[in-house]
């Protein structure tokens, strides 16, 4: 696995500085995602629920939500409203749903990008609200802008070369 | 059927009522002694059942779209075994009839569980869902008349029922050609420049001027999904979203003589925050698109500019003015 370079604070920064509601980034490249892979619990994550795979932090006062999902992807939003934090009841195990959570995500995020053809690019897809009123609102186009995470200056930028299909179709799953 | 084809159908099934065999062995007797055939005989009748009524049980597939009715017809013919009789299969499409089905009898195979029914054959009727309508009306009508003749009102009727089922049929056609080609449009995304520029065309109807490469990129980085119905839909249609950009660009003086430029500029509303994004990140010389999208700020410093070198002039001119004597 390559070294991981995001950090949820990198998340919770293009989120602010952008008019998009979410930010879906590949589970692998979230470094406290694979802290808890490697079995640490980094003090920033905390659980919100009884849903292992719904998590938050806190960012200068402010409140996110982590969505894991088992596909491979991390989805980051505000989270203004989920003032309660969830008291874990050792009874749900939840911490070892979590990890099985965690280990299934990693894993799928790996196997999405391949044999490492894309070491070293990180990918990230805001997304936001949709676009009409015409169709279903599952079928609804949605705003949303690709973007590629630059490590050297830590800097967000926008993406637009090929692999923008592809990224799209991988970091929003459906079902 | 249904899951070998998609085809959808609605199945019925029945066996003759006694009621309804007497009656049409009779009716088979007084044709056969006024034609002076060989007379249907009980021991006929009892040893060759089968070949004296063919539609002792008979099954009706009435199919939504009438295109469908061909492809069970033939699906049937492949699939069962008709039998060896003269017209065993009928296309009833003849244009001085106004019955319309198709026929086919076959036969139970030999290796069906109830050994009573094997070899039995059935008639087997498809016939579209508007067919089938004006078909049981007319029935009724003209063979169970109960010895009233039909009126001239009736039969006006009966014509007008016929003629919105000949309608009907179209009518259906064209709407599940129109939801097929809406859902294709839904589910296919737009993979390419040449792609996008065809869905725009087919849409204004007429040929457009631009960098389709680059409006791919503005498009398919900022919304998801990017499919023909996206396109349709964003910004109330590409005529209007183009018509809106055109009109911005005169207003806030921002050059824009190709189509493209007019409606990446009427989607700024939508997505102007996204396109600028991505607009920054392109290399190479400026083209129009990228200063329209890159917008209004660069417009309004070339004014800007434009208008300082007036000023310079105008005060060249007076200074010019001043020397003079």
């Amino acid at each position: 696995m390559s070294p991981p370079t995001l950090t949820l604070v990198d998340l919770a920064e293009v989120l602010e500085a952008n008019p998009y509601e979410e930010l879906d980034v590949f589970a692998d490249d979230v470094a406290e995602i694979r802290a808890l892979h490697d079995g640490k619990d980094p003090d920033s994550l905390q659980p919100l629920g009884p849903d292992a795979s719904k998590l938050s932090f806190e960012r200068e006062g402010r409140r996110y939500v982590v969505d894991l999902l088992e596909q491979g992807v991390v989805r980051v939003s505000r989270g203004d409203g989920e003032t309660q934090q969830w008291t874990v009841d050792p009874r749900q195990n939840q911490k070892e749903m979590l990890r099985t959570l965690v280990r299934a995500a990693i894993s799928a995020a790996i196997s999405k990008k391949g044999g490492g053809w894309s070491a070293g690019l990180i990918l990230g897809l805001l997304v936001g609200s949709v676009i009409g009123t015409a169709a279903p609102a599952q079928s609804r186009p949605r705003r949303v802008l690709t973007l590629r995470f630059d490590p050297s200056s830590r800097r967000w930028l926008a993406y637009d070369g090929g692999l923008v299909g592809w990224m799209k179709e991988e970091l929003r799953p459906t079902g | 059927m249904r899951a070998a084809g998609r085809i959808r159908a609605l199945l019925s099934s029945r066996a003759k009522h006694p009621e309804e065999v007497r009656s049409k062995i009779r009716r088979k007797r007084d044709e056969s002694e006024r034609d002076e055939r060989e007379v249907l005989s009980f021991g006929t009748v009892s040893s060759n059942m089968n070949l004296v009524l063919t539609d002792l049980a008979g099954v009706r597939v009435v199919v939504y779209d009438p295109r469908d009715e061909d492809r069970v017809f033939e699906l049937v013919q492949r699939k069962l075994r008709v039998c060896d009789l003269p017209k065993a299969v009928e296309k009833k499409d003849a244009p001085n009839k106004n019955y319309r089905a198709s026929h086919v009898l076959v036969a139970v195979d030999d290796g069906f569980d109830r050994a009573t029914i094997r070899d039995t054959i059935v008639e087997v009727q498809i016939v579209s869902i508007a067919n089938h309508v004006f078909n049981e009306l007319e029935h009724d009508i003209d063979y169970k008349s109960h010895g009233v003749a039909p009126t001239p009102s009736v039969s006006s009727a009966l014509n007008d029922v016929l003629h919105a089922s000949r309608l009907l049929d179209s009518v259906v056609a064209r709407l599940l050609d129109e939801r097929a080609a809406s859902v294709r449009d839904a589910e296919t995304r737009l993979s390419s420049d040449e792609e996008l520029r065809f869905t725009l065309e087919r849409l204004v109807g007429h040929p457009l001027l631009g960098d389709f490469t680059r409006l791919f990129r503005l498009l398919n980085a900022s919304l998801d999904p990017l499919t023909p119905a996206t396109i349709r839909e964003l910004g109330g249609g590409p005529q209007k979203t183009m018509g809106v950009g055109y009109a911005q660009a005169k207003r806030d003086a921002i050059s824009c003589t190709e189509d493209v430029t007019a409606y990446a500029l009427g989607l700024q509303p939508d997505l102007g925050h996204a396109f600028s994004a991505v607009a920054k990140g392109w290399r190479g010389p400026p083209t129009e698109l990228k200063r329209a999208v890159l917008g209004l700020k660069a417009a309004v410093e070339a004014d800007a500019v434009a208008e300082l070198v007036n000023e310079l002039d105008n005060a060249m001119l007076d200074y010019e003015r001043g020397r003079s004597p």
